[in-house]
C-alpha cells in the first residue's frame, strides 16, 4: 500500500489560506472577486435552489449530443480510411486545412444559420470534436496487428465482418483513450460556446455573475465546470480500466 | 522526400475538389447564399482586404497576440515545469494540485479577468497567460519527471552537477514532450486570442467575425475564418518543422 | 537439379495408350518456375516443385533463402512474379479459406479478447456456419488439439504451446484442403516441440489434409515430411528434392536413430551448409 501523499493536501490548504488572506480583508475591490467563505456559501446557495444542476444539465447536454455527433462522424471517417486507403488519402488534405480552425470563430456563423441556442452549440462542438477523431482513429485502425488482418485475409472475411470481428474489438482500448480526450474538448467547447454568447448554460451563468458583480458566484460556478471535467474524466478513466484487461 | 511531395500534390488536389464544389454549391445555390458565399466573393474580399490594409491590421494582430501569448506562456510553462519535475518534493506536492486544474476550460478565466481588468488588452493578455499555460506546463512537468532511472544513475555515477544533469541528460529527454505541450500551448493560445477579441471587440480576426455576422457580410466572414486557418495551419507546420529537425534522432 | 525424365529424349519402351488405373493423383500444390521480387533482386527464381495430396512437404533452407516466401505465395499474400503457383489446379492470386496459414508468431494471430472457444469459433463464423452446428465443431476441433478442457481461457493465459494448438485448432476448423505452417514450433521448447510435431502428423493422418512446412531444421524436416524441399539463398532457388522413404507412424526415438534418416539428414546438412549464399 503506497504511503498516503498528503502533501498536496498542504499546498491546497496553504492556497486557500492565501486566498483568504489576499480577500477576506477586502484588500482586492470586493465586487470584482469574493475570498473562499462566501464562495462556498455561494456554491450552497446554488445547490439548493437548483440553479446549478439545470445550468449543469444544459451544457451537458450540449457537449454529449455534440461529442456524439462529431466523434461518430469522425470515427466512421477514420475507420473507413483505415480499411479503404482511398478514403484516407481523399480525407487527409481538406482535415489539414479544416483542423485548425478554432470552433469558437464558428459561433457567429452558427448563429447566423441557427440561431440561438442548443443546435448552435451543438454543432460547434462537433466540429471541435471531429478532427481529433478522425485522426485518432486512423492511428488505432493503422494500429491493428497485421497479423490479425492476414487472418481475416485468409478466413475471406467481408468487410463488415473484418470490422465487426476484428478492427473494432482491436481499436476498442484506443478508442475510449480517445472518448477522454473529445470529451473533455466537447465540455470545454460548451462552456467557451456558452462564456461568449449562448445564453444558457454553466458558462453564460458564470458571465452573468461576473456581470452581475456577484463575485462569490461567479467563482462558485467556475469550482462546478471544473469539478464536472473532473468527474467525467474519472467516470471515463474508470469505464476505461474497467474494459481494458 | 518524393513521397511527401506526392502526398502534397494529393492533398491539394483533394483541397481544390473541395473547392470546386464549394463553388458549385454556392453558384446552383444548394446552399442558401445568406449563409454560404461564394469563394470567388470570398476571394476577392481577401485581396481587397489586403491590398488596402484593413484585414492586414486584423490578422497581424491575431498573430502578435497570438505569439506574444505564447511565447510568454511556453517560457514561464517550462520553467516552473522544469523545477516541479526534477525536484521530487515540489512534484509530490504541487503535481497532483496542478491536475486539478487539468479540466478546467482556459476560457473560464475570462470572468474572472474580466471582472479584474475589464475588457481590455491587459484581459486579453492575462487571459491567454493563464489559460495557454497548462499543456506547456504539465507537458513540461511529465518531460522532467519521467527521466529513466537507469540514466539518473548515470548522472550520478559521471557526479553530474545539477544545473549539468539537467542540461545534459533531463533536459534532451523532456524535449519532445515540451515540443508537443508547446503545440498544444499554441492551440489554446490563438483560441484564448479569437474568443478575447469577440468578447472585448478589439481589433483582432475575431472581432472581424462577429461584426461580419452582425452586417452579414458573409464574404467577410468566411474571410476572417479563412485567414484563421491559415494561420493555424502555418503555425503548426512551422513548430512540426523544428521537432522535426530536433527529434530527427527517433527516426 | 538431379532428375529424371530429360525432355526431348526418347523412352525406351512405348508408352501406353491411356493413364494406368492406380496412377498418380494431380499435385495439389505446383510451382512452375516461379520467380519473385519485390522490386529489386529477385528472392526466388525458377523454383518448381509439387506436392502430393495427403502429404507433408517440408521446405527447408538457411535464413534468407525465401522459404516464407514459398509459404505467402501458396498463402495468397503474394503473387509470383514470373511463372505459376497452383492450388489445387487453379492459379494462385488471393488467400481463400481452404488453405489454412499456421503463423510462427500465435501471439499475434489470435484475437486477445476472444477465449479459446471464441477463436476456434471465427473460423466457422467465417464459413457462415450457423450457431446451432458451430459447437459441436469446435467442440471437435479442442478435442483434436487438446485443448477441450481450456475452452473459456483467453490467450494470454495460455503457454505458447497451448496458443499454438489453439492457432491450428482453429486453422482446422477451416476444413482445409491445404495446411500451411510457418516455423511454426521456432518459438518453443524442444520438448514441447516434439510433443507437437506428434499430434501434427496424428492430425494430419486423422484429417488427411496436405501439409506445407517451413522449417530451417532438417532434423525436423526429414521427421515430419513425406518429401523434402531444400531451398539455398542468392537468390531463393531449389537445390534438391528429396523423397523421405522413412516408415510411418513416425516415433521421436526410432525414426531418428534409423539409417534412412541418418543418411537423408547428412546429404541435406551438406547440401545446405555447403550451398550457402
Amino acid at each position: 500500500m503506497k504511503r498516503f501523499n498528503w502533501r498536496p493536501l498542504v499546498v491546497v490548504a496553504a492556497l486557500i489560506l492565501a486566498w483568504q488572506w489576499a480577500l477576506g480583508g477586502g484588500k482586492l475591490v470586493s465586487d470584482t472577486l469574493a475570498p473562499p467563505g462566501p464562495v462556498a456559501a455561494a456554491l450552497f446557495e446554488m445547490l439548493r435552489d437548483g440553479s446549478v444542476l439545470q445550468a449543469s444539465f444544459q451544457t451537458l447536454l450540449a457537449a454529449l449530443l455534440g461529442l456524439a455527433l462529431g466523434a461518430g462522424i469522425g470515427t466512421a471517417l477514420g475507420l473507413a480510411s483505415g480499411i479503404l486507403p482511398p478514403v484516407g488519402t481523399a480525407i487527409r488534405g481538406p482535415v489539414e486545412v479544416l483542423r485548425p480552425l478554432p470552433a469558437i470563430a464558428l459561433v457567429p456563423l452558427m448563429t447566423i444559420i441557427f440561431g440561438l441556442g442548443l443546435d448552435m452549440e451543438v454543432y460547434v462542438v462537433a466540429f471541435a470534436v471531429v478532427w481529433p477523431s478522425i485522426i485518432l482513429t486512423q492511428t488505432a485502425v493503422r494500429h491493428v496487428e497485421r497479423r490479425l488482418l492476414e487472418v481475416a485475409d485468409v478466413l475471406e472475411l467481408s468487410y463488415l465482418a473484418r470490422i465487426r470481428k476484428i478492427v473494432l474489438p482491436a481499436i476498442l482500448p484506443r478508442l475510449v483513450v480517445m472518448l477522454r480526450f473529445t470529451a473533455a474538448i466537447a465540455l470545454l467547447i460548451a462552456v467557451t460556446v456558452e462564456l461568449v454568447s449562448n445564453p444558457w448554460g454553466l458558462g453564460h451563468e458564470m458571465m452573468v455573475a461576473s456581470q452581475d458583480m456577484a463575485p462569490a458566484r461567479m467563482i462558485a460556478f467556475l469550482f462546478v465546470i471544473t469539478a464536472i471535467g473532473w468527474c467525467l474524466n474519472w467516470a471515463l478513466v474508470t469505464a476505461e480500466r474497467h474494459l481494458l484487461p | 522526400m518524393s513521397r511527401r511531395l506526392r502526398n502534397l500534390a494529393t492533398d491539394l488536389a483533394a483541397i481544390s475538389c473541395l473547392l470546386v464544389l464549394w463553388y458549385v454549391a454556392a453558384a446552383a445555390s444548394w446552399v442558401p447564399p445568406a449563409f454560404v458565399p461564394s469563394p470567388v466573393a470570398v476571394y476577392q474580399r481577401l485581396i481587397s482586404g489586403f491590398a488596402d490594409g484593413s484585414l492586414l491590421v486584423e490578422t497581424a494582430r491575431t498573430v502578435i497576440a497570438m505569439l506574444a501569448g505564447w511565447f510568454a506562456c511556453s517560457l514561464l510553462g517550462i520553467v516552473v515545469g522544469s523545477i516541479i519535475g526534477i525536484w521530487p518534493l515540489a512534484r509530490q506536492s504541487l503535481g497532483p494540485v496542478l491536475e486539478i486544474f487539468r479540466p478546467m476550460p482556459p476560457a473560464a478565466v475570462i470572468p474572472i479577468a474580466i471582472a479584474i481588468f475589464g475588457l481590455s488588452p491587459e484581459m486579453s493578455l492575462v487571459v491567454v497567460l493563464f489559460g495557454a499555460i497548462w499543456p506547456a506546463l504539465l507537458a513540461t512537468v511529465h518531460g522532467f519527471s519521467s527521466v529513466e532511472p537507469r540514466l539518473k544513475e548515470v548522472g550520478q555515477a559521471l557526479t553530474l552537477s545539477p544545473l549539468a544533469f539537467i542540461w545534459k541528460i533531463a533536459l534532451p529527454n523532456a524535449t519532445p514532450d515540451i515540443i508537443a505541450g508547446m503545440r498544444l500551448s499554441l492551440v489554446v493560445s490563438l483560441v484564448l486570442v479569437v474568443i478575447t477579441d469577440m468578447i472585448t471587440g478589439q481589433p483582432g480576426l475575431g472581432s472581424l467575425v462577429v461584426l461580419a455576422s452582425r452586417t452579414f457580410d458573409m464574404a467577410g466572414l468566411f474571410a476572417g475564418l479563412v485567414l484563421l486557418s491559415l494561420i493555424g495551419l502555418v503555425s503548426n507546420a512551422a513548430i512540426v518543422a523544428v521537432e522535426r529537425r530536433l527529434l530527427a534522432y527517433q527516426r | 537439379m538431379a532428375n529424371a525424365l530429360k525432355l526431348g529424349s526418347k523412352p525406351a519402351t512405348p508408352l501406353p495408350a491411356a493413364p494406368a488405373p492406380n496412377a498418380a493423383p494431380d499435385p495439389i500444390i505446383t510451382f512452375a518456375d516461379v520467380g519473385f521480387a519485390y522490386g529489386g533482386p529477385a528472392v526466388l527464381s525458377h523454383v518448381s516443385f509439387t506436392v502430393a495430396p495427403g502429404t507433408v512437404t517440408c521446405v527447408i533452407g538457411p535464413s534468407g533463402c525465401g522459404k516464407t516466401t514459398v509459404l505467402r505465395l501458396v498463402a495468397g499474400f503474394l503473387r509470383a512474379s514470373s511463372g505459376v503457383v497452383t492450388v489445387a489446379g487453379v492459379p494462385r492470386t488471393r488467400p481463400t479459406r481452404d488453405v489454412a496459414v499456421v503463423f510462427q508468431d500465435y501471439g499475434r494471430a489470435l484475437l486477445p479478447w476472444r477465449d479459446v472457444y471464441g477463436n476456434v469459433s471465427l473460423a466457422l463464423e467465417a464459413a457462415h456456419v450457423r450457431r446451432a452446428e458451430r459447437r459441436a465443431r469446435i467442440e471437435s476441433m479442442l478435442a483434436l488439439v487438446g485443448l477441450e478442457n481450456h475452452a473459456r481461457k483467453f490467450p494470454s493465459e495460455l503457454s505458447g504451446g497451448m496458443q499454438q494448438r489453439l492457432q491450428i485448432a482453429r486453422c482446422l476448423a477451416q476444413d482445409p484442403k491445404i495446411l500451411l505452417m510457418d516455423e511454426p514450433f521456432g518459438a518453443l521448447d524442444a520438448m514441447t516441440r516434439g510433443i507437437l510435431q506428434d499430434e501434427l502428423l496424428r492430425i494430419q493422418e486423422e484429417r488427411g489434409v496436405s501439409v506445407l512446412f517451413v522449417t530451417h531444421d532438417i532434423e525436423e524436416a526429414l521427421y515430419l515430411g513425406n518429401q523434402v524441399v531444400a531451398l539455398i539463398a542468392n537468390p531463393g532457388r531449389v537445390s534438391q528434392r528429396v523423397e523421405v522413404p522413412l516408415p510411418f507412424p513416425r516415433n521421436q526415438l526410432a525414426t531418428r536413430e534409423h539409417p534412412e534418416f541418418l543418411r537423408l539428414r547428412r546429404a541435406l546438412f551438406h547440401l545446405t551448409h555447403g550451398h550457402e549464399g
